[in-house]
């Protein structure tokens, strides 16, 4: 037993590296978090895990027209001001769901919410 | 011990195995063409960057395009036609018209592209400071569009009548599908392309099935989560596009043998591999009744889901 000590010693090892490997690499694809995605024009301006959210947060974004404010709270995410004159954008109100998103055309903002195991889009 | 050895390295051999099985995402950041929010999702693509610019440029080709409410700084589009009633197009320009023309035929006129004059009233209604239209004023333009034709001669089109044309309706189904050909010719599968909430296109998602939600409108819950890939999805919904009078409910989805908007549905969805398909079909099919339409859709061999008064009225069985 005593010869093989070094042996088991390695073995033990490369497992348990493996393992760990094994389960940093996957951990990202199993994450179920709600994750939210502000973009204004073609760049990310915000984005927060939706279960951080412990208190509301209003953001303003610089959109191509006018400020767009953002309500984030731990229910959802949704535009409730905006320069915009049709307002689709406030009228689509809370997103809440993997995949849903709010589009404020005439500022270029947009908001989407993601998740690795959720609604990969909606129609 | 070598037995020892063996099984350590299948192990090892399993474990690096499900690595190399998580899907290597990329989201592309937003395009903002046709009223509408596009994006892009790659998976396990290396050259996810070069397609994303070869993307947004066909996108903001066919934006150009088929605007029918500004002229292009590049191209005679929809709006220099509805305006000079005569063009020299690019041959893009001259076989979307072409392909709109044969989908009026296909579609027994359901999806007409000279809808643009009634399109552009039931639109100006939804506008804050609107109106709704008058019936004379529906009656003269449904006689325009009627007598109106149009002739394409070598690089020219032209617009004989006074009627307006309007892509809208195919518009993006028409370039997504050209996207979609761009993709299949450099060899790239993994992909999913979102159009607002208006349409999807599928590509492969690794071993997985994409999970598409498909929106209850005026409601924040989904009709269902259908699970596919490798298809399209185009739906129609007035959701968004509305307002509501005493003579009735103005929107922008409009019936062209009527001349006012169709009320069958408040949604309605088409899958099928063809992008164009999806759009022009879900546009045609919402005027149709419910008979016409699951008729038309047996025919074409598309699957459709109708939606109204809160409840799925009908579904053929890709949406089962």
């Amino acid at each position: 037993m005593k010869r093989y000590r070094n042996d088991i010693i390695l073995i033990l090892a490369i497992l348990v590296v493996a393992l760990i490997a094994t389960i940093l690499i996957n951990r990202n694809s199993t994450d179920e978090n709600l994750k939210i995605y502000v973009y204004s024009q073609n760049k990310i301006v915000y984005e927060e895990v939706l279960d951080n959210i412990k208190e509301d947060k209003l953001i303003e974004i610089k959109g191509s027209e006018s400020i767009v404010k953002i309500l984030v709270t731990s229910d959802g995410v949704k535009i409730v001001e905006s320069g915009c004159t049709n307002h689709v954008c406030i009228n689509q109100g809370l997103i809440d769901k993997a995949g849903q998103t709010i589009s404020c055309l005439p500022n270029e903002v947009y908001v989407v919410l993601r998740s690795e195991e959720g609604v990969d889009a909606i129609v | 011990m070598k037995k020892i050895y063996i099984l350590i390295l299948l192990l090892i051999g399993i474990m690096l195995s499900s690595c190399s099985q998580a899907l290597r995402v990329t989201n592309c950041n937003p395009i903002y063409v046709m009223d509408t929010v596009i994006t892009i999702t790659f998976y396990n693509e290396k050259e996810a960057d070069t397609h994303y610019k070869k993307i947004k440029e066909i996108y903001q080709l066919y934006d150009d395009l088929a605007d029918d409410f500004s002229q292009s700084s590049r191209y005679e589009n929809i709006y220099s036609l509805n305006e000079k009633r005569k063009i020299e197009a690019i041959p893009e320009l001259i076989k979307l018209v072409e392909d709109a023309l044969k989908l009026k035929v296909d579609t027994n006129g359901y999806f007409n592209p000279l809808i643009g004059n009634l399109a552009h009233i039931w639109k100006g209604a939804i506008e804050d400071d609107g109106a709704y239209p008058s019936s004379e004023v529906i009656s003269s333009e449904l006689e325009k569009m009627n007598n109106t034709t149009v002739n394409i001669i070598d690089t020219t089109i032209e617009l004989i009548g006074d009627a307006n044309m309007d892509l809208g309706a195919i518009a993006k189904g028409y370039a997504t599908e050209m996207v979609i050909n761009y993709l299949a010719s450099n060899d790239v599968t993994g992909y999913l392309l979102s159009a607002g909430e208006s349409s999807v296109a599928l590509g492969a998602k690794g071993e997985d099935n994409f999970k598409i939600g498909l929106t209850k409108p005026f409601a924040k819950e989904y009709i269902k989560i259908l699970e596919c890939t490798n298809t399209s999805i185009g739906t129609s919904s007035y959701k968004y596009q509305m307002k509501e009078y005493a003579e009735g409910l103005a929107h922008h989805l409009i019936n062209p043998f009527t001349g006012y908007p169709s009320y069958h549905y408040t949604s309605v969805n088409v899958m099928c591999p063809n992008s164009t398909l999806c759009d022009a079909y879900s546009t045609a099919i919402f005027s149709m009744d419910i008979t016409t339409a699951k008729e038309f859709a047996s025919n074409k061999g598309v699957d459709i889901l109708l939606y109204g008064d809160n409840e799925i009225l009908y579904q053929s069985e890709g949406f089962l």
